[in-house]
């Protein structure tokens, strides 16, 4: 503590007080400007914040400081100083050149680095220019700039400290404005970048959906461009078995008919497989009679499996409703692939096929397709990756028994597109159990099954000779489909697309249509479309037009019916399918007509 | 054991006679400086009663140090150019060299003890520039007077100073560990003791308290860091000595705090190395020698 000195005198205490009184004073107008300038930050909020900024600023040093101008500058990109912001504003070119005096003289630089106010005589006598650097931590923003009406030494220690601490506020808050800048800018900036995200991701979905679109008409043409050739190869070969042979001729035949055949698999597994993959493979859900499937299905399996020397058998539970919705022909592909692996993988023994059936909570009935041999076989490692495209048992396995090993694969798929699962059970020379669960709901009407005989009707002579119209626009299929027909005893007249075929038709008498489905200009179901409407504008019993198509959308069976076609048949094109498909609709439609009589003569 | 070393202190301040007084100009100079109305002019009037004083700030200002483009003739000039606070720093550092200008050079040589204590006050000032930071006067007398505690061991206990020193120097062992075992508290605690005696404010008067353990500086932790690297690197130059004959070991969260690339110590040192002497022959102008 200081020591007091031993008796102040009336004086002394006079101006201790006047000390105490000025210094409390002073000190209440530091507060009270300290504390408007506090308010800075949310003057930065408004409308010309800056602006006001330095405005509020210039005013506060005027409470205590009697600056006659005033003038803050900041630093531009190239390093020269700009004037923001004077007042009053006409003093404005006399502070300029105040200052272009002293970055003559060094003192502007020398300010510059300093934190703190450095007055020197100005121009006029008796004035004082004070230069302060307006700084942070960071960086250096400006310059102040202020004429004061005294001399260098006549100003006060105090004012030149409440100089200081208000520019450092405002400095600090025109710091922060130029910081909430860079933000608003990065802020726009996002909202352009996400705006322009968005429009590339727009055009990466629009790109990737026409790629899929590609995918699935290049899936489509291939489907028709690849089973054109195959269907001659097969027709032609049907046809050559037709004709006189040498019995090496015939042997040679044979083996033709038998690579078609398998080249033919191998390209349905793949077409099906690119299917499934795209996404494009649908459910196709009708009415069928299960005990039917299974016969079609299987008989030919069952000659197949006879010649080997090993017996083929299937059952379906008394249980078992027989009249069911669902995809039946890809019930039948999962049939005859597992029963076919079946046959293919067993020497000796039996191969049985069996259907049971649960009926779930929810009302749905589950079947389980039961597929068992006494086969070779598959390892029990083997099995969890059986079901996985490309794979099988082992290369050997494709070597000796071929295959693409998309057969599983398809199957697994198709199953799980009708809600069920597949899975076996097997293990090296204990045969195996490949078991299909098949979720299929009742139907409420009845089906009437066919009632006729499968395949074998090359045998029979028909028993009239009818005209068919053949219409389809590709060489080699006319020559295969016309080949076949005439060989069972038919007239064939071709047309070569829609437009001629209406032609023709219109003057002509047929019997019967067959119709291609893929033509250019109107395709088939267009061309049959017009024909009904015709048929129906001058009351004209229906002509059967069956179709020929090469599955390539499954809709297309639908179409079919829509269009007002009664039939169709699958390309490539062979004399079985043919003749019963002639034989069913002719049936059908002679018994169409006979109603009709019996109806006009009521 | 803060609070021992705190009455070993206390004892230690009250049995050793009258603690020593800042100069009597220092003081009135610091109340014109917070006088509402003082001027410049004040200012100047003060500080040139003082020839000696004024003569060494003149020297200071038209120094390297400052490196101004013209010359500083006046006081009054000096102030409006270099800035009144420093100012005031720079009178404080020149002021308290000038108190113990009569000690003898037993135990420890004055020119050796202020060499480094000038040596620690610049480093610290162009540490403190490098940091950009605002008052460079304030890191400078700071560093100057940092350990004044040991002029006080040397104006109280010359004996056992030597002793400390001399057991340090042949066993190998740390001064400052040997003033802590034997007296209980550093020279730093002695010397921020003193500081705060003298009313100085606490940003110079904390960082010296503390510079030896630089985890107890609470209100200045920053500055305390920057003061505390300056004595290493004052050391480490080997630039006088203040008894210690070996580098204190840098606190490494000291470190971490000041956050500064170890690139920036070369060119700190390449401004210390050139300043260094023309500085000491300006403080040291003047000062007796036994």
């Amino acid at each position: 503590m200081p020591e007091s000195p031993p008796e102040p005198s009336y004086q002394d205490l006079l101006e201790r007080n006047r000390f105490l009184e000025e210094t409390n004073f002073h000190n209440s107008t530091i507060l009270d400007v300290l504390s408007d300038c506090s308010n800075f930050q949310s003057i930065l909020a408004q409308r010309d914040g800056i602006r006001k900024i330095m405005k509020a600023t210039v005013c506060q040093i005027s409470r205590v400081i009697p600056f006659t101008a005033m003038a803050l500058y900041s630093i531009a990109e190239d390093a020269s100083f700009v004037l923001d912001y004077c007042e009053p504003a006409d003093q404005a070119d006399r502070l300029q050149t105040e200052i272009d005096a002293k970055i003559q003289e060094g003192a502007f630089a020398w300010a510059l680095n300093q934190n703190h106010p450095v007055p020197s005589p100005s121009s006029a006598e008796d004035t004082t220019l004070v230069l302060h650097a307006l700084t942070t931590q960071s960086s250096i923003r400006g310059m102040f700039a202020g004429i004061l009406p005294l001399t260098t030494t006549e100003i006060g220690v105090a004012s030149l400290k409440t100089l200081s601490m208000i520019l450092t506020y405002t400095t600090y808050t025109l710091e922060n404005a130029s910081l909430y800048d860079q933000l608003h800018d990065h802020m726009d900036n996002l909202e352009e970048r996400v705006q322009e995200r968005t429009k590339e991701l727009e055009a990466a979905r629009i790109k990737a959906e026409s790629a899929t679109r590609a995918k699935s008409d290049f899936l489509a043409t291939m489907s028709h461009e690849i089973r054109t050739p195959m269907n001659g190869i097969i027709g032609m070969a049907e046809l050559l078995g037709g004709t006189e042979l040498s019995p090496e001729q015939q042997e040679f035949l044979r083996n033709i008919t038998l690579s078609a055949d398998n080249l033919l698999i191998i390209i349905n597994d793949i077409l099906d497989f690119s299917k499934i993959e795209a996404g494009r493979m649908e459910l196709d859900l009708h009415p069928f009679n299960l005990g039917e499937l299974l016969e079609t299905s299987l008989i030919p399996l069952k000659i197949a499996a006879n010649a080997k020397g090993i017996s083929l058998s299937w059952q379906i539970e008394a249980e078992c409703p027989a009249h069911l919705i669902g995809d039946s022909g890809k019930i039948r592909q999962i049939l005859i692939n597992l029963a076919g692996n079946a046959v293919k993988f067993t020497a000796k023994g039996t191969v049985s096929i069996s259907i049971t059936c649960q009926q779930r909570a929810d009302g749905l009935l589950i079947f389980l397709l039961k597929v068992a041999d006494t086969g070779i076989g598959i390892a029990p490692d083997i099995c969890s990756h059986i079901f996985d495209p490309f794979s099988q048992a082992d290369s050997s396995t494709t070597r000796s028994y071929g295959g693409t090993g998309l057969g599983l694969a398809i199957c697994r798929r198709l199953v799980q597109l009708m809600g069920g699962d597949i899975a076996v059970e097997s293990s090296i020379g204990q045969g195996s159990v490949f078991s299909a669960t098949l979720p299929l709901t009742l139907t409420v009407q009845e089906y009437a099954p066919r009632t006729h005989q499968p395949a074998d009707l090359s045998e029979q002579k028909p028993t009239v000779s009818l005209s068919i119209l053949l219409v389809e626009d590709e060489i080699i299929n006319q020559k295969v489909a016309v080949g076949i027909l005439q060989k069972i005893g038919h007239r064939v007249t071709v047309a070569a697309n829609g437009k001629e075929a209406l032609e023709i038709w219109r003057q002509g008498s047929f019997d019967l249509i067959f119709m291609d489905i893929q033509m250019p200009e109107f395709d088939g179901f267009e061309t049959t479309r017009r024909i009904r409407q015709q048929e129906q504008q001058h009351q004209l019993l229906p002509i059967p037009v069956i179709a020929m198509t090469a599955y390539a959308a499954d809709g297309d069976r639908q179409l079919c019916f829509d269009s007002g076609m009664n039939g169709f048949v699958s390309k490539p094109v062979r004399l079985g399918e043919l003749t019963e498909a002639i034989h069913n609709t002719m049936a059908h439609r002679k018994a169409l007509a006979s109603s009709r009589v019996a109806a006009d003569s009521v | 054991m803060a609070s021992d070393s705190r009455t070993t202190l206390d004892a230690f301040l009250q049995n050793v006679g009258d603690i020593p007084s800042l100069p009597i100009l220092y003081i009135r100079l610091d109340e014109t400086i917070n006088h509402p109305r003082s001027s410049i002019a004040d200012i100047a009037t003060i500080i040139s009663e003082d020839q000696g004083l004024t003569a060494k700030i003149l020297k200071l200002a038209n120094s390297p140090l400052y490196g101004h483009f013209g010359r500083i003739d006046t006081i009054s000039r000096a102030v409006t150019i270099l800035g009144v606070q420093q100012l005031r720093d720079l009178s404080l550092a020149v002021s308290v060299m000038g108190m113990f200008k009569h000690l003898s050079d037993y135990p420890l040589s004055m020119e050796i003890f202020w060499k480094h204590s000038i040596a620690c006050g610049l480093a610290a000032r162009t540490l403190a520039t490098s940091q950009r930071e605002a008052n460079l006067e304030r890191f400078f007398v700071a560093g100057i007077l940092h350990d004044i505690g040991r002029l006080v061991y040397i104006m109280r206990i010359p004996e056992q100073f030597r002793e400390m020193m001399k057991e340090s120097f042949e066993e190998h062992r740390s001064l400052l560990d040997i003033e802590h075992e034997q007296l209980g508290f550093d020279h730093g605690a002695l010397a921020g003791a003193l500081l705060k005696e003298w009313k100085l404010p606490v940003s110079i008067s904390e960082p010296v308290e503390h510079h030896h353990n630089f985890s107890q500086a609470s209100r200045y932790p920053r500055d305390t860091a920057l003061l505390h690297l300056a004595d290493v690197i004052a050391h480490a130059l080997e630039m006088g000595s203040s008894g210690e004959h070996a580098v204190p070991p840098l606190a490494p969260d000291a470190w971490e705090l000041l956050a500064i690339s170890p690139a920036l110590l070369e060119p700190v040192i390449k401004q210390i190395e050139p300043q260094f002497e023309s500085l000491t022959q300006i403080l040291r102008e003047g000062a007796s020698h036994a």
